[in-house]
């Protein structure tokens, strides 16, 4: 069964010349995890907005686990976790009193919730700065920090866009190997966006790649090298299939 | 629902104790102006109050009854009593070209023979008054009295308000005058000595009237008594809707580092979230404006002023509190929404604050200003507040007399809220 289903997928933002959406299809299914990758401005943000309720499509259908994003939008919101792609965290409060506020905000407190944010200040290596204020973090504690707020509430589902944007290679090492044991160990299906065409080959079960609207591929990693002519890796297949000018929106 | 709204409350107040210049903003500098203003001001409103009148009086009579008059206005406190002009003597020609050219109030004459005119008509009431009682009186012994004027000379440009009053005045001090020496003549014909003092004037005055409660219902408003119970509540008031700018400021700085949309895809109800702030910065206001009143009760009279006074009913003056909290708060979150940049917001939310106090008679009590403002004024949710409080400390009024105005404040902040939620479900496309 597919957890994610995505049918005729349209959008046009307002004012906007060109629909960014152009007729998305698109079955995940569960317990993988799916790359979602294109050039800037290919409209994945756009496709993940509307998964998670900040954009309403144009027209076209996606439900999520069974439920209609439409009308089941609430439902929806409790099961999956979201790490969008800019930094969403509260900069005045510290490590600690984010994270507390958002599980306050899925339901959660008390020491469970102390456990739990301890346990991931930990596992992201930030049990030492978990007192200080976020303002005052790197670019790569901030990331790691927005990955930990996505997960607090165990969701069945996590979407990630760029998490492994503009961090070092000691961090972007940490978080793969996260998603990695994360989906073996809980089963938790991931969908996520990145321009690390290496590092998503080698995490990938699955993938897409979008550009202008349009799904252009999809299949596991190797059968999409293995299709292309005269490809050796993932980021060959990227360039065959999308083009090589660059995008200027 | 309970865990998330005390969550965002908490999450606020973490925010704003960290945000130095918000809090120097929210109640440093509201202290320092209502003190600032109320020390400004209290001259002019000391002027008002305390208001002397410039007056020649001519005494043409030099008798022991005109001089009583002469001291009579002295002993008034309203009055300045001039006799000379530049060391020069006055006489009627004199006094009126000086009360035309405005140097004086107003001139009073007394005429020649009044002494002698109130003490026969004395005698003469007496008289009659023994004789109809069957007493030995000369009731025929007076001589015929013709109607003597004491002559009041006003400015050209005095007001006909003005000139009734000060004609009362008069009228009241010459019957006072009239009445003593009626009982004065009367305990002489009666043979009582002097000084047994049988009947003494101020012995029969058992009703005297006083002035109480400066009150002015000309305009529907009350005069205010001074600066302290004028500024303390206006600039009260001014620095919660000062709110706007730290609040809308947190909007905005929500929209811009993300996360706003953060809550967003948190399940539940944003609303919730939305009414979490609200209630937290409602809560500001009303220490803001708990810490204005302790002010204006104990640190005026340090500088000199007078301590302010709440009139009768706390509870009302709580509710009316709240209700302009709620008004300024919710003023500050449809700011935060409507605009998409701080300077934005901070422009126009300062801006308009300081026209709604200006034209709210934050500034100076709106019946100084001309008719069109106070038009316009009768509009502005400062002035409603300021009304509402004014009731309660000048004319001691309780909760059902400001119930219009709390209800007015309460109408505007649910439109408030109502447009902020319709801008905000607008930008989501
Ligand atoms: N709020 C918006 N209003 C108008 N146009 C938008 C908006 N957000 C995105 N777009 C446009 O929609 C298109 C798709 O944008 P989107 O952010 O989904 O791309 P993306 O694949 O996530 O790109 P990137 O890799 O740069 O993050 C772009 O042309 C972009 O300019
Ligand atoms: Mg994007």
């Amino acid at each position: 069964m597919s957890i994610v289903a995505i049918h005729g997928l349209y959008k046009t933002y307002k004012d906007a010349l060109e629909p960014s959406l152009n007729g998305i299809s698109l079955e995940i299914p569960t317990s993988i995890i799916f790359g979602f990758l294109g050039p800037n401005g290919a409209g994945k943000t756009t496709t993940l907005s509307i998964l998670c309720g900040l954009v309403k499509p144009s027209s076209g259908k996606a439900s999520i686990l069974g439920k209609d994003i439409a009308t089941e939008m609430q439902e929806i919101k409790q099961l999956i976790g979201v790490v969008p792609q800019d930094i969403a965290l509260f900069p005045s409060l510290t490590a600690t009193e984010n994270l507390t506020y958002f599980g306050n905000l899925y339901g959660l407190k008390g020491k469970a919730l102390k456990d739990k944010i301890e346990h991931y200040l930990d596992i992201f290596g930030l049990t030492n700065n978990a007192h200080k204020r976020v303002s005052q973090y790197s670019g790569g504690m901030k990331r790691r920090m927005n990955l930990i707020a996505g997960i607090l509430h165990d969701p069945q589902l996590l979407i990630l866009d760029e998490p492994t944007a503009g961090v070092d290679v000691q961090s972007r090492k940490m978080i793969s190997d996260f998603l990695k044991s994360y989906n073996k160990n809980a089963g938790i299906t991931i969908l996520y966006t990145s321009h690390m065409l290496d590092e998503a080959e080698k995490l990938c079960d699955e993938i897409a790649i979008i550009d202008h609207g349009r799904i252009l591929l999809q299949g596991t990693p190797q059968s999409l090298i293995q299709q292309q002519e005269k490809c050796h890796s993932l980021e060959e297949v990227f360039i065959q299939i999308t083009g090589r000018s660059v995008r200027d929106n | 629902m309970w865990l998330r709204l005390t969550a965002t409350i908490k999450k606020e107040y973490l925010t704003l104790s960290r945000d130095k210049a918000g809090l120097a903003l929210l109640f440093f500098m509201p202290l320092t102006l209502i003190i600032l203003m109320a020390l400004i001001q209290d001259a002019p409103f000391k002027d008002y109050q305390e208001l002397k009148f410039d007056i020649i009086v001519l005494d043409n009579d030099q008798k022991e009854i005109s001089q009583q008059l002469v001291d009579g206005l002295k002993k008034t406190k309203k009055f300045s009593v001039h006799t000379t002009y530049k060391e020069k003597e006055l006489n009627e020609v004199h006094a009126k070209k000086l009360v035309n050219q405005g140097k004086f109030q107003f001139a009073i004459v007394i005429p020649k023979g009044t002494s002698l005119q109130v003490q026969n008509n004395s005698n003469k009431v007496v008289a009659k008054l023994l004789n109809s009682l069957g007493m030995p009186s000369d009731t025929n012994a007076f001589t015929e009295s013709h109607a003597l004027y004491i002559e009041i000379i006003f400015d050209p440009t005095a007001k006909s308000a003005f000139k009734i009053a000060i004609n009362n005045a008069m009228e009241k001090l010459v019957a006072g005058i009239e009445t003593e020496m009626v009982l004065k003549s009367m305990s002489q014909q009666l043979g009582t000595a002097e000084n047994d003092n049988g009947l003494a004037f101020d012995q029969i005055r058992s009703i005297e009237v006083k002035e109480k409660a400066a009150i002015d219902k000309s305009n529907g408003l009350t005069m205010i008594t001074n600066s302290v119970q004028h500024n303390v509540p206006a600039w009260t008031i001014f620095a919660m809707f000062f709110i706007v700018i730290p609040l809308g400021g947190t909007i905005l700085k929500e929209r811009e580092d993300g996360s706003l949309m953060r809550l967003k895809i948190m399940p539940g109800s944003y609303t919730i979230l939305l009414l979490g702030k609200v209630l937290f910065y409602v809560g500001v206001c009303f220490v803001q404006f708990i810490l204005m009143m302790l002010v204006g009760i104990f640190t005026m009279p340090l500088f000199g002023l007078p301590s302010l006074q709440l009139g009768h009913s706390y509870f009302a003056l709580m509710v009316i509190a709240i209700a302009i909290a709620f008004a300024a708060t919710s003023y500050g979150m449809l700011i935060g929404t409507i605009f998409k940049t701080p300077s934005q917001s901070l422009t126009f939310g300062s801006v308009s604050v300081v026209l709604l106090s200006a034209v709210g008679g934050i500034w100076v009590p709106l019946y100084v200003m001309p008719l069109v403002i106070q038009k316009i004024g009768a509009f502005s949710p400062l002035y409603w507040g300021l009304n509402g409080i004014n009731d309660l400390f000048l004319r001691h009024e309780g909760l059902l007399f400001i119930l219009p105005q709390v209800l007015k404040l309460l109408g505007f902040s649910a439109l408030c809220i109502f447009l902020a939620q319709w801008f905000e479900k607008k930008s989501f496309q």
